[in-house]
């Protein structure tokens, strides 16, 4: 009842007693207002309402906002460049060397399709650069493509080296690779070296020294792209282990097995390094901005969110809107929201995000890179609906957790030397990495970000409690109110027939409402429930609406019963009106008051229903969260996962009971015989 | 007032019709096809791969062949056999002609003589024919008119036709047809051999004896004069006869070789299934089991059916060996059960456990309450019997179409009675739910065991629910506005507004076990063992098992009732009587107690009527969250397992038990207060 209409609100609270232009539902609504725990409930559902609109940027595992640098995808582009490189070059010579038919066309194709795509993949290469030096890369991209194009073989050999050594230096791997060929030579280079040594053939012996030298320039090239973004100690250690190598490999009168030694611990440090992406490296390339959270808003959200807000902004400044009439304040709501969803739609094409472990994996590494400038700011639950996190799954909530650190802590603290004895928290176990020597309370104290703390703990699959009740609040919320509108309607439209028109009409009706009546709800709506292959919101929506609507009849029904002996329904048929107009101008307006009574307790029942449903296995399909289905996650662990089991039971309530204040409220402010 | 009670339990029947009309619509709307998913349900036991004869069995069994609500064409003997021919011509669907074939052989047998034996004729003579053009096309081939009779034949016998390469000369496709001779006629013979063969089948082991290979013109011949020879032996006065020899005979043969003796029974299985009408009829209006008795014994031997309603001796000899099993497997059960608590005892006493110390209870304790083998066996007896029975009339209201022409009357009211919704309606109105497709158990037994637990449930929580709720009422009515007042009332709103699932949920991690308090058992409404407890100890186990349950169903009836009684309770204390009462100077408890407490009851007690439906639909939750074998519990199941005749029936019962529920506090509504008048 959060959209109960801002327009009876035209009179305070403590205003003088009914004056006589006072229309009757503004008394009621003057009466509702003087409840204070009724108000107080409209309020919390208003609140209730406002999470579920704005959910998904509340509780999601995309960012807000992000600024990064995505090196990820500069390392793919480099790697396809070099690739693509040395597969048209592959190519080319293959064909020039000659080959068979079959393979001919292969490699033809294959030619063509390098050629076509190379310019492209360059050009992606170029968005990853910083700005100054993009003119120079054009340069050369043209330079290449134009190449390319004519296949001149040892010219676009060389420009591939260059750009691969100027512009893909960057990439950890790449740079990696311009080392590690050359180095993987020297080892069957020492080999030679020693054969002609033994020979004792000095003109052997010159060349295979001269080809020492020239791979000594080569391992020295590479190296040195490879630790060019490297900080200035790791740059000094990688020099420090090459010397010996390069000045043994240019004076020749090394030992070849000393060399061998020496190629190898310069592989084993570059390997080491190459597990770390280049320190810094980052920062070269230009950061990206996004909007991830907002970017893969659907426009239906966009739209509540206006609505709401806009609501909202009504409902609080009424004083303002006095003068409105109903036609424009409706427009005034709906006009602004329709334009921002359908516009959203117009300037945001729907797209197929990343998974939220990606963005988490983003994170962290924008958190481990001190120096770097990157920014990913998460809602403020940073967890998507489904994003089930292995490791965290069974997690307590996070102040529990908390506690049971802090005890772990003390216990170590107090131990001393047996610290190893003492039990480790769930949580410390939640953190250790496998291979790595168990964890110490300070350790975990730090891994404890607000990425990995869950305020309401995790289920059994891993994911996050708060964040799936706050999704899961969409589906309960909206369950009650568009079944209650269903039936409401249901009800009115069969009960205003039958009780205006009496007779064989409203025998039949009623027969038949009794004859639903007497099924019991609950089984009646799981049977119908079961009976679909694939459960949707939408079908709950549509059963709880199609059965619950008999009270509302009958309510309907009586006050028409009532209402059609009284004169001024007399005097609207003197008048010769018509029977629709009688219906819906004069007799129905007179009767909704029950029928909003009926409307805020029965919101509560739908909500129960669908609870229970989903709770029974029966409701929202698995992956899609409602607070009844959270509530089943936990079902046959209640003891393991308490916190499953109370929170969504305590939402559930808490909403439930708000909504029958409401009820009670608007039933107090109704009745006439209350009022005093 | 008896007008009144006439007029509401008329509109009564009339709702209950539209209850089982609507019910039956939900549950034959489910989308997909029924049939196919209703056999599914049942093979999901065995078998998951259905053929077609499957499918169409159990499509039969539970009438889906028929129309949903009318049958415009209900079949009769006539049109039955006249389907089963066509079947029996279906040169595609080999399975669907074997079928047809046993159908007419078996079932229809010698009821369909009299309709088969006039086929004859026009089907040898249109062999007949069809061989003299074949022939003729044949000799064409090698003429002048080829080509055309080629393409006679291709259209004649597509199937048959020889694929030659483009291009062949007619010499070739002439010696093609040829080598296809044989195949043709017998095709062409096909449709007169089959009835041949459903005739031989039928009066078997009678009937002209014909050669190997005999021509169709001479089969023809020999039956037709058999058909006249024997004629009267199948004419209705002859059956009579011989159904009336039978009856009048007095006692079954007891073994086969006696049956084989009988010339009584061996006239009546000559006359075969054209005495089944003559004999279900005796069957019903038997006025003793004897007569009973002979009439299904004939029956099964002219129908082929097994339910001669007698039970031999090697049955009763397995009933017996049933009774020593399951008093074998009792008495061991218990003394495990001895076991395994003297070896807990002796864990918790610190001592090691000793198997010679163990003290067994008694074999007289044990099979205290265990039925005698005699009680057993002619309890067992009856129950072959019962279902005989129950066999015999679900038989015969789709067989009777086998062997009756009906007249109008019979075929209007037909036109209902055979169509799914009359069938499922003329079972419910004899109050036979059907059988279980999963537990293969008769619905009604299942639902009786199961409603106990319920009941045992729901009666504990509705009387505690009134209980305390009264006396809550009225303190909070009469303190109208103190402290208490509000509490009480916020208290209990609260408490309406508390999901029974997560109450339920809440309990069991509460009290059932750590972190929290272990006290009460979680599941189920007894201890594994509880059989082998003493009463006292069964009771008290009872007990401890119905609490948390009992707890969970009552809160919110606990709310509700008090806040009605409140409310109740605070309009009577309204009223002009009650001031007099106050002002005549009466005490404040005979105020309270006598003039307001009485006439605030009324609409109280009334509420039971709509408490009932309530607490089923809790009960649902409820008994699936402690697992308790209720009515709940196995509602839920059986939608699960889409065990269709168990959801109907329980979603009849429970929308029964609601109109009864309303009838009874309307009407007990109006036995009490004197003010209301009856319309």
């Amino acid at each position: 009842m959060s959209a109960t209409d801002p327009q009876q609100a035209t009179t305070q609270p403590g205003a003088p007693p009914i004056d006589e232009g006072e229309s009757a539902g503004a008394i009621a609504w003057r009466m509702f207002r003087r409840n204070a725990l009724a108000r107080a409930s409209l309020v919390v559902i208003h609140v209730l309402f406002g999470i579920a609109v704005f959910a998904p940027l509340i509780a999601s595992g995309k960012p807000l906002f992000l600024r990064a640098h995505d090196t990820s995808a500069y390392e793919a582009d480099v790697a396809a460049f070099l690739d693509w490189h040395r597969r048209l070059l592959e190519a080319q010579r293959a064909l020039e060397r000659g080959v068979g038919v079959t393979q001919t066309a292969r490699l033809e194709a294959d030619r063509a399709r390098f050629q076509r795509g190379l310019p492209e993949v360059l050009a992606r290469l170029e968005g990853h650069l910083p700005r100054v030096e993009r003119a120079d890369f054009a340069l050369l991209r043209e330079d290449y493509a134009s190449l390319a194009g004519r296949l001149e073989l040892t010219q676009l050999a060389e420009l591939g080296d260059e750009i691969a050594r100027e512009y893909c230096a960057r990439s950890a791997l790449s740079a990696y690779k311009g080392v590690a060929a050359p180095l993987l030579e020297v080892g069957p280079w020492t080999e030679a070296l020693d054969d002609a040594r033994r020979e004792d053939d000095p003109a052997l012996l010159e060349g295979i020294q001269a080809e020492g030298r020239a791979l000594a320039d080569e391992v020295a090239q590479g190296l040195a792209a490879f630790v060019r973004f490297r900080p200035a100690p790791e740059q000094a250690s990688f020099g420090e282990l090459a010397t010996p190598l390069l000045t043994g490999m240019r004076e020749g009168g090394a030992d070849p097995g000393a060399l061998r030694a020496h190629a190898r611990a310069l592989e084993l440090a570059l390997d080491a390094a190459v597990d770390q992406p280049v320190p810094g490296a980052a920062q070269l390339l230009p950061p990206v901005t996004a909007f991830p959270a907002l970017r893969h808003l659907s426009a239906v959200d966009v739209g509540f969110m206006v609505f709401y807000v806009l609501l909202s902004a009504m409902w609080i400044g009424s004083r303002a809107f006095k003068g409105w009439s109903t036609g424009a304040r409706a427009l005034a709501l709906l006009g602004p929201s329709l334009l921002a969803a359908l516009g959203f739609r117009a300037v945001f094409p729907p797209t197929f995000p990343p998974g939220d472990s990606f963005y988490k994996a983003l994170a962290h590494e924008v958190a481990r890179d001190e120096a770097g400038d990157g920014v990913v700011v998460f809602p403020l639950v940073p967890f998507g609906e489904n994003e089930n996190i292995y490791q965290d799954r069974h997690t307590p909530p996070a102040l529990w957790e908390g506690v049971q650190l802090g005890a772990w802590e003390s216990a170590v603290a107090a131990a001393g030397e047996r610290a190893e004895d003492v039990p480790r928290p769930p949580a410390a176990r939640r953190f250790q990495e496998p291979h790595e020597p168990p964890l110490t309370p300070n350790q975990v104290r730090q891994r404890w970000t607000r990425l990995r703390s869950h305020w309401l703990g995790t289920d059994g699959n891993g994911r996050d409690v708060l964040a799936r009740l706050i999704m899961g609040s969409r589906v309960s919320l909206s369950v009650g109110f568009v079944s209650v509108a269903i039936y409401l309607l249901i009800g009115i439209v069969l009960g205003a027939i039958s009780g205006y028109f009496r007779g064989w009409v409203d025998i039949v009706i009623s027969r038949f409402t009794e004859i639903v009546i007497c099924f019991p709800r609950l089984p009646l709506i799981i049977a119908v429930m079961a009976l679909f292959d694939k459960p949707s919101i939408f079908y709950i929506m549509a059963i709880i609406g199609l059965t619950s609507w008999t009270e509302v009849m009958r309510l309907v029904r009586a006050e028409f019963l009532r209402l059609g002996g009284l004169d001024f329904v007399a005097a609207a048929r003197s008048q010769g009106l018509s029977s629709p107009r009688i219906l819906f101008r004069h007799l129905l307006p007179n009767a909704m008051g029950p029928v909003f009574v009926a409307g805020a307790f029965g919101v509560a029942g739908a909500i129960l229903v669908e609870s229970a449903l989903s709770f029974l296995g029966f409701g929202v399909p698995p992956p899609q969260a409602s607070w009844g289905s959270v509530l089943h996650d936990s079902r046959g662990q209640e003891q393991v996962l308490w916190w499953v089991t109370i929170f969504p039971g305590l939402l559930i309530f808490v909403t439930v009971t708000a909504y029958n204040l409401v009820g009670e409220g608007l039933r107090d402010a109704l009745d006439p015989r209350l009022r005093q | 007032m008896w007008q009144y009670l006439l007029k509401r339990l008329l509109l009564m029947a009339l709702t209950l019709f539209g209850i089982s009309v609507l019910c039956f619509l939900i549950v034959t709307m489910a989308p997909g096809d029924p049939a196919a998913m209703k056999a599914q349900a049942l093979a999901s036991g065995g078998q998951s791969n259905l053929d077609e004869q499957t499918l169409r069995k159990n499509q039969e069994l539970y009438y889906l062949d028929r129309p949903t609500f009318v049958n415009f064409e209900p079949p009769t003997r006539t049109s039955t056999v006249r389907a089963t021919l066509e079947e029996l011509d279906d040169e595609e669907n080999e399975a669907r002609r074997k079928d047809a074939l046993a159908r007419l052989k078996g079932t229809i047998g010698t009821s369909a003589l009299e309709l088969l034996i006039p086929e004859l004729g026009p089907r040898v003579a249109d062999a007949e024919a069809r061989e003299a053009k074949l022939r003729e096309h044949l000799a064409a081939l090698r003429s002048d008119g080829a080509a055309q009779a080629r393409a006679a034949l291709g259209e004649d016998y597509g199937r048959y036709e020889p694929q030659l390469p483009p291009g062949s000369d007619d010499a070739a496709w002439a010696e093609a047809w040829a080598r296809r001779e044989e195949p043709l006629q017998a095709a062409i013979e096909a449709p007169a051999r089959r009835l041949l063969e459903v005739l031989a089948g039928i009066v078997a082991p009678r009937g002209p004896k014909l050669p190997e290979g005999v021509g169709l013109a001479e089969a023809r011949d020999a039956w037709e004069t058999w058909w006249s020879e024997h004629r009267a032996e199948y004419a209705p006065e002859h059956v009579q006869q011989v159904v009336k020899a039978w009856l009048q005979k007095g006692g079954v043969p007891e073994t086969e070789e006696a049956a084989a003796a009988d010339p009584e029974l061996a006239a009546l299985v000559q006359v075969g299934q054209l005495a089944a009408p003559a004999l279900m009829e005796a069957m019903h209006d038997a006025s003793s089991e004897a007569a009973e008795r002979q009439a299904a014994f004939g029956l099964a031997a002219v129908a082929h059916k097994p339910w001669d309603l007698t039970v031999d001796a090697k049955e009763r000899q397995a009933f017996a060996q049933e009774w020593e099993t399951q008093r074998a497997a009792r008495i061991r059960g218990w003394r495990e059960a001895a076991e395994k608590q003297a070896k807990r005892a002796a864990e918790a006493a610190g001592k090691t456990y000793d198997p010679s110390q163990v003290s067994y209870p008694s074999e007289d304790a044990i099979l205290a309450g265990f039925a005698s083998q005699e009680d057993f066996v002619s309890d067992r007896v009856a129950e072959t019997l019962a279902r005989h029975r129950y066999r015999w009339d679900d038989w015969w209201y789709r067989a009777e179409e086998y062997y009756v022409d009906f007249d109008g009357g019979r075929q209007f009211t037909r036109g209902f009675a055979q169509t799914q919704f009359g069938r499922w309606f003329s079972r419910l109105i004899v109050f036979d739910l059907g059988e279980s497709y999963k537990q293969k158990r008769p619905v009604s037994e299942i639902i009786w065991d199961a409603f106990k637990k319920t009941l045992q449930l729901n009666v504990i929580a509705i009387f505690l629910a009134y209980l305390f709720a009264i006396p809550l009422g009225v303190y909070s009515s009469v303190k109208r506005g103190t402290l208490g007042d509000q509490v009480s009332t916020l208290t209990l709103f609260l408490l309406y507004s508390v999901p029974s699932f997560w109450a339920g949920a809440m309990l069991i991690l509460l009290f059932t076990g750590p972190p929290f308090l272990s006290i009460f058992p979680a599941h189920h409404l007894s201890d594994l063992n509880a059989e082998t407890f003493t009463a006292w100890g069964w009771f008290t186990d009872r007990l401890w098992h119905l609490v948390l349950p009992v707890a969970a169903l009552t809160y919110g009836q606990l709310a509700y009732i008090s806040r009605q009684m409140r409310t109740g309770m605070l309009e009577v204390l309204g009223q002009d009587y009650i001031r007099t009462a106050k002002a005549k100077g009466l005490p404040q408890s005979v105020v309270i107690g006598k003039h307001a407490l009485r006439n605030a009851l009324i609409p109280i007690l009334t509420l039971m009527g709509g408490i009932l439906p309530m607490l089923f639909a809790g009960s649902v939750i409820i008994e699936t969250i402690f697992t308790i074998d209720g009515l709940g519990k196995v509602f839920f199941d059986s939608i699960l397992s889409r065990d269709y005749p168990l959801i109907m029936a329980i979603l009849m019962i429970s929308a029964f038990l609601t109109l009864l529920g309303i009838l009874v506090s309307d009407i007990a509504y109006a036995v009490v207060d004197p003010r209301i008048e009856f319309r």
